[in-house]
Order: structure tokens, then C-alpha cells, then sequence
């Protein structure tokens, strides 16, 4: 079944290579949580009742329902479902993801240790670099923004891949930074969105 | 004790949102400051003491609160002031202020945190809230840098974050705090601690301003009111250091610790060369501060990887640098607002506006570029000395000609504000030369140390590394 829902993340990854429009990001990145709800949910089943719920509040919570309404409501509502402008043609964000994630499965593979579940750190490094090709390759601070959800999804699951847990007051901490990190994105791309410089190449006023 | 801390702190956080009396709310920040004077006196009496829990300072953590302190009480005093000239609102002012206050308390979480996690947790805040501080003026070069130091600063962050996922992978099972883990670290992997601390040192070079995510520090001290810059050159400068330590403090136990010294040389020698090229091509005198910093968190990287030698070196230039820079930062607020400018061929004869100003650039000045008798002079001249006995005679020279651009180019620029007259210069605003004191008590300071040896911050110095092999 974990087996099943990692393939799933795997295929969100892809399809977030060749995404066009604004809604199906926001979309896929929802469904990311709820399959990061499921594999936690299903990995994680003999944890103390306070250790679960803040779980749940991080997967389902914050990461399903919260963080895509707000995202809808402040810039797709208000903006309309616009197509994110590719620089690099589908195909070749194709190419180059499947290439990450066959890599990922490879070092998994490779590095033998016991510590860590392979098929965790598979999704998780996949994911990183994933977002971190995102963030490379669009211009438009939207995608960005994405590219770095994906990167806090992966994180997530390489804490999986790791099952070293946290004091419950340090993973309170942490969901609350990660939370409000977001939030505090979102609405300063609303305010660039009031200067018109929703695309990178306009932010380079300060230079030397 | 800490607890009570940060509940308090909290609590004028929550209020500080809410005031919309200016007075009342400048009143709250100065009861915050003398909360963290209170954390900061009854931390250095515990020292010595065993104590249990997430939340209590070693000797460094010690150190750099009252660095955190002195800064932050300087800077409330230069905000009142940049708020009072620029006429703003009440609810800038409170937003400020909270946010102000969130920053502070998130800076000294980071040095209080004996868990790698909640360390974590305390960096993020500082960016969250460092984000709201540099938004301050709401134009939009404030948006562009914000936007910048949110999201590079966040994706640094992260990659930080993966840097302990990594060294919870080598640690197996062993709890996050540090005892724990170095008591640990001798049957770490090597591949994975390695992973960790290149992580570990990308994403939090962004707290240290430090290659290779510097460029958005730099945005955000050009950027953001002066006395936020004078924050993020010392106390935010100083929270960056303290994350790569903790990590350094773990990793010394095992082999790879000659391995930590080359990349932390190569780090620091690469900053110093970057900030040496930007440096030469700004007109910006608040950039060419922030690329001063810049330089001077390479010196630290430098001194710091030429090991048992180093140790003291880097940790007391980080602390005399930190008041050197709060100093001039403060003074080019005041030149800022005299000129209405920050671009160099906009400003010029300072001396026949404000002496006492001129003075306070002059000392700082003679301050920033170690010119005896800097505390920095006696600093650097350890550094060297340290990297001879290390036998890196190369690295000697590569650093002593790094060292001349930044030294030709502050020197260029503050003589020309201070003594040439330029035409294209507008007078805006008259300042009160009580305005300078501030800055010329930091920079003086830093004058004395070169003098005096400054025993209690080398006694602190000392213990911190106690820590560490020697």
C-alpha cells in the first residue's frame, strides 16, 4: 500500500514538470498532503495520541485544506487561473525530472544503510531536487513558490525516511514556522501582484 | 527562568500588535530589553551550573545575548529617532516594533537552543520576522528585497533542515540534543555527517551573509532602515555562526574535522574575494557596509578554520565587528537622512554639516578597516599569526591582498563624504549631533578593546570553546 502511494507522489512530480496552469499546481500540491497524510497515517499507527494529531494537523490540516484555499483565495480568485509562462519546453522538464527520479532511486539503492527506509528517501531526495529544478528553470515567482512547497513536502518525507522523532514542543515549533513561512509568502506575492512584478526579471532593481 | 522569558515576551509581542500609542509602544520595547538584560545576567550566573532542558546558553550563547543586548537597545534608540524624522504612522510603528521584538526573541531562542531542531525553529522565526523589518519603508525596492530574503532565505533554511535530517540518519537513534549527539558523533558516518555540514553550511550561509547565499543579505541591509542593518550585521551575523558552530562543536569528534577546516577556508576566502570585487563597484554606502560585512564574515570563516589557533581569533572579531558595524551603521542613517540619499555621488561634505557625525565615520572608519587601535587590528594581526603557525602562508598573502580593495575602497569613499564637496550634494535635513553619541560609544568601544583586552568577553571566549578539541 506505501509502496502504491509513493509511486502516486512520484507521479504528482512528473505531472508537476509539464504543469501549465495555476490551479493544476496548486492541485497537485494538495495532493501531495493528502498522500503524505496517508503514508504517515498508515506508517506511523502505534504513535501517542498528541504526536497524531499534530500529524495530522501538519498533513491534512495545514498542507490539504488550509494552505490551498489560501492560495486559491489570494492569488488565483483574485487573478484568474493564468498559464504559467514554461521556459524550458515540457518535454525536457520531462526528461529532466524522470532522470531525477530515477537517480534518487539509484543513490537509495546504493547507499545500503539501515537507518533510513529507502522508499521514504527515494520520494524525499525526488522531491527536493524536483523543487529545486522548479525554482530554477520559472521565471514567475508563482512557480517559485511552488517549487519551494514541494522541497517542504520532501523534507517531510525524508523525516519519514529517518524515523528519528522530535520533542513534541520542537514539532510544534516547526509546523508553525513552516506554516506561517508560507503564509507570509503568499502575501508578499500579493503585494508584488499590486506592483504588476509577478515575473523574476522585473525584481532586479537592486543591483550594483 | 527561560520559560518565564519567553512567556513574557510573548505576551508584549501580542501587544506591541495592538498598541496604537507610540509612546506606550516604544515603552514596551525597552521593558523587553530590560527582560533580555534580566535572561542575559541570570544566564552568565548559570553558567557554571548544571541545568536541564531545551533551553539554556553555554558560554558563547552567553556571549553573544549581551552582544544581542547592547545592539538591540542602540538600535531602539536610532528607530525612535528614524521614525520620529520620517513622521510615521502609528501602525508602521507597531508593526515594527512587534515585529522587532519577534526577531530579538527568535535570535536569542537560537543561542539558548540545546536541541539541533528547535535551533532550527528559532532561525526560521528570525527570518519570518526579519521579513516584516525590512519591509519597513513598503516601497518597492523594500518589496524586491523582502521578496528576495523571504524566499532564498526560506529555501536556505531548508536546506539546513535537510542537513539535520542528515545527521539524524548518521546519528541512528541518539536524540537531537547536543550532548547527545557528540557524545555520539565518534560512530557517525562519515558520508552522511559529511552531507550534513555542506548543508548545513549553504543553507544557514544566509544568517551569516557569508558565499554562497550573501547576495540577499546584502539586499536586505541596503534595503532595510539603518538600525535594522546594524541587526542583521551583528546579532543576525552572530546567528549564523552560532547554527555552523553547533554543527562544527558536533563534527570536531570525528575524523572529518581537517576535511570542516579546508571548506570552511575555501568558504571564507571565496566570500572575501566576492565582496572584495562588489565592494570596488558599489556607490551605495549602505551596500558597501553590507559587503564590509561580508568581508569580515570571511575573516571569521578564515580564522575559524585554522582550528585551536583560530577559535578565540574568529569568535572576538565576530564580537568587535559587530559593534564597529552597529556604529557606522547608525552614523549613514544620519547621513542618510542628510542628503536624502545613500548613493554616493549625491552626498559629500559631511564635515561642514555635522562634525561630530564626521568624527563618528572617521573613528569608525579607522574601526572597520583594523587601523590601530582597532579592536580589529588586533584581531586580523592574530588571524595572521594564526595562519603562519598553521604554516598557510599562501592563504597569508591571499588575505592581506584581499584585504587592500576593501581598505582602498572605504577609505575612497568615507573621505570623499566627509571632506570633498560636491555640488550635486542636497542638504535635507538637519541633525543633532547628540544623535551621533550612540555610534561613537560603539565605535570607541571597539577603539579601547584594541587597548585594553576586553578579559570578560576572552573569558566567555574561552569557555566556549572549551568545547571544542584541543
Amino acid at each position: 500500500m506505501i509502496s502504491l502511494l509513493i509511486i502516486a507522489f512520484g507521479v504528482t512530480l512528473i505531472y508537476l514538470a509539464v504543469a501549465e496552469r495555476m490551479k493544476t499546481y496548486n492541485t497537485l500540491i494538495a495532493v501531495q498532503g493528502l498522500l503524505l497524510f496517508f503514508i504517515t497515517f498508515i506508517e506511523l499507527g502505534s504513535l501517542d495520541v498528541w504526536h497524531l494529531v499534530l500529524i495530522l494537523l501538519e498533513t491534512l490540516v495545514i498542507k490539504v485544506i488550509v494552505l490551498p484555499y489560501f492560495i486559491h483565495r489570494l492569488l488565483i480568485k483574485k487573478g484568474g487561473d493564468r498559464p504559467v509562462a514554461l521556459v524550458v519546453p515540457g518535454y525536457i522538464s520531462l526528461t529532466v525530472v524522470s532522470t531525477i527520479i530515477f537517480f534518487s532511486f539509484l543513490l537509495s539503492y546504493l547507499l545500503h544503510d539501515q537507518q533510513i527506509q529507502v522508499k521514504y528517501f527515494t520520494g524525499a531526495i525526488a522531491a527536493i531536487f524536483t523543487g529545486l529544478y522548479l525554482i530554477i528553470v520559472h521565471k514567475q515567482v508563482f512557480t517559485h513558490m511552488m517549487g519551494y512547497l514541494t522541497i517542504e513536502n520532501g523534507i517531510f518525507l525524508l523525516s519519514l525516511a529517518i524515523g528519528n522523532e522530535m520533542p513534541l514542543l520542537v514539532n510544534l515549533a516547526v509546523l508553525l514556522d513552516v506554516f506561517s513561512s508560507v503564509l507570509i509568502l503568499g502575501i508578499f506575492i500579493d503585494r508584488l501582484e499590486a506592483f504588476s512584478t509577478l515575473d523574476v526579471d522585473q525584481l532586479e532593481e537592486l543591483k550594483d | 527562568m527561560t520559560e518565564i522569558y519567553f512567556i513574557i515576551s510573548v505576551v508584549l509581542i501580542i501587544t506591541l500588535f495592538f498598541v496604537r500609542v507610540i509612546a506606550i509602544s516604544h515603552a514596551l520595547v525597552f521593558i523587553f530589553i530590560g527582560l533580555l538584560g534580566w535572561l542575559c545576567v541570570n544566564e552568565w550566573l548559570l553558567l557554571d551550573l548544571p541545568v536541564e532542558g531545551l533551553l539554556h546558553a553555554d558560554a558563547l550563547g552567553v556571549l553573544f545575548l549581551f552582544i544581542t543586548l547592547i545592539i538591540t537597545f542602540f538600535s531602539t534608540i536610532h528607530y525612535i529617532i528614524y521614525a520620529q524624522k520620517r513622521n510615521q504612522g502609528v501602525r508602521a510603528i507597531s508593526i515594527h516594533n512587534g515585529s522587532f521584538v519577534i526577531f530579538v526573541t527568535a535570535i536569542s531562542g537560537v543561542f539558548l537552543s540545546t536541541h539541533i531542531g528547535l535551533l532550527w525553529a528559532f532561525l526560521e522565526a528570525s527570518t519570518l520576522s526579519g521579513a516584516a523589518l525590512i519591509y519597513h519603508d513598503r516601497d518597492r525596492l523594500a518589496l524586491e528585497a523582502t521578496w528576495k530574503y523571504l524566499f532564498v532565505s526560506s529555501i536556505g533554511v531548508t536546506l539546513g533542515f535537510a542537513g539535520i535530517m542528515f545527521l539524524s540518519i548518521a546519528a541512528h537513534n541518539t536524540p537531537n540534543d547536543i550532548d547527545s549527539l557528540i557524545a555520539a558523533a565518534p560512530l557517525m558516518n562519515i558520508g552522511w555527517i559529511k552531507t550534513s555540514f555542506i548543508f548545513v553550511l549553504t543553507g544557514f550561509s544566509v544568517k551569516m551573509g557569508a558565499v554562497p547565499l550573501f547576495t540577499i543579505d546584502i539586499d536586505a541591509k541596503d534595503s532595510s532602515p539603518s538600525p535594522i542593518g546594524a541587526m542583521f550585521s551583528g546579532p543576525l551575523m552572530s546567528v549564523g555562526f552560532m547554527a555552523i558552530f553547533r554543527f562544527y562543536q558536533i563534527y570536531s569528534h570525528t575524523s572529518i574535522l581537517p576535511w570542516m577546516n579546508n571548506l570552511l577556508l575555501l568558504t571564507g576566502v571565496l566570500s572575501l574575494f566576492l565582496a572584495a570585487v562588489f565592494i570596488l563597484k558599489t556607490n551605495n554606502y549602505k551596500r558597501m557596509l553590507a559587503y564590509s560585512s561580508m568581508e569580515h564574515a570571511g575573516l571569521i570563516l578564515v580564522a575559524f578554520s585554522t582550528g585551536v589557533t583560530g577559535y578565540l581569533v574568529a569568535i572576538l572579531h565576530l564580537t568587535i565587528h559587530a559593534f564597529a558595524k552597529a556604529g557606522l551603521f547608525f552614523e549613514i542613517g544620519q547621513v542618510h537622512r542628510v542628503f536624502n540619499s545613500k548613493i554616493m555621488e549625491e552626498c559629500g561634505g559631511y564635515f561642514k554639516i555635522s562634525p561630530i557625525g564626521s568624527i563618528t565615520v572617521l573613528a569608525g572608519l579607522l574601526a572597520i578597516v583594523a587601523f590601530p587601535p582597532s579592536g580589529l587590528f588586533m584581531t586580523e594581526f592574530m588571524l595572521f599569526k594564526s595562519l603562519m603557525i598553521s604554516g598557510k602562508w599562501w592563504i597569508v598573502f591571499i588575505v592581506m591582498f584581499l584585504l587592500c580593495f576593501f581598505v582602498y575602497a572605504m577609505v575612497r569613499n568615507f573621505f570623499s563624504l566627509v571632506f570633498i564637496d560636491n555640488p550635486q550634494a542636497k542638504f535635507f535635513a538637519k541633525v543633532n549631533p547628540l544623535e551621533s553619541v550612540p555610534p561613537l560609544v560603539l565605535i570607541g568601544t571597539v577603539l579601547v578593546v584594541g587597548v585594553m583586552r576586553p578579559e570578560f568577553v576572552i573569558d566567555l571566549i574561552n569557555k566556549a570553546i572549551l568545547v571544542l578539541p584541543h
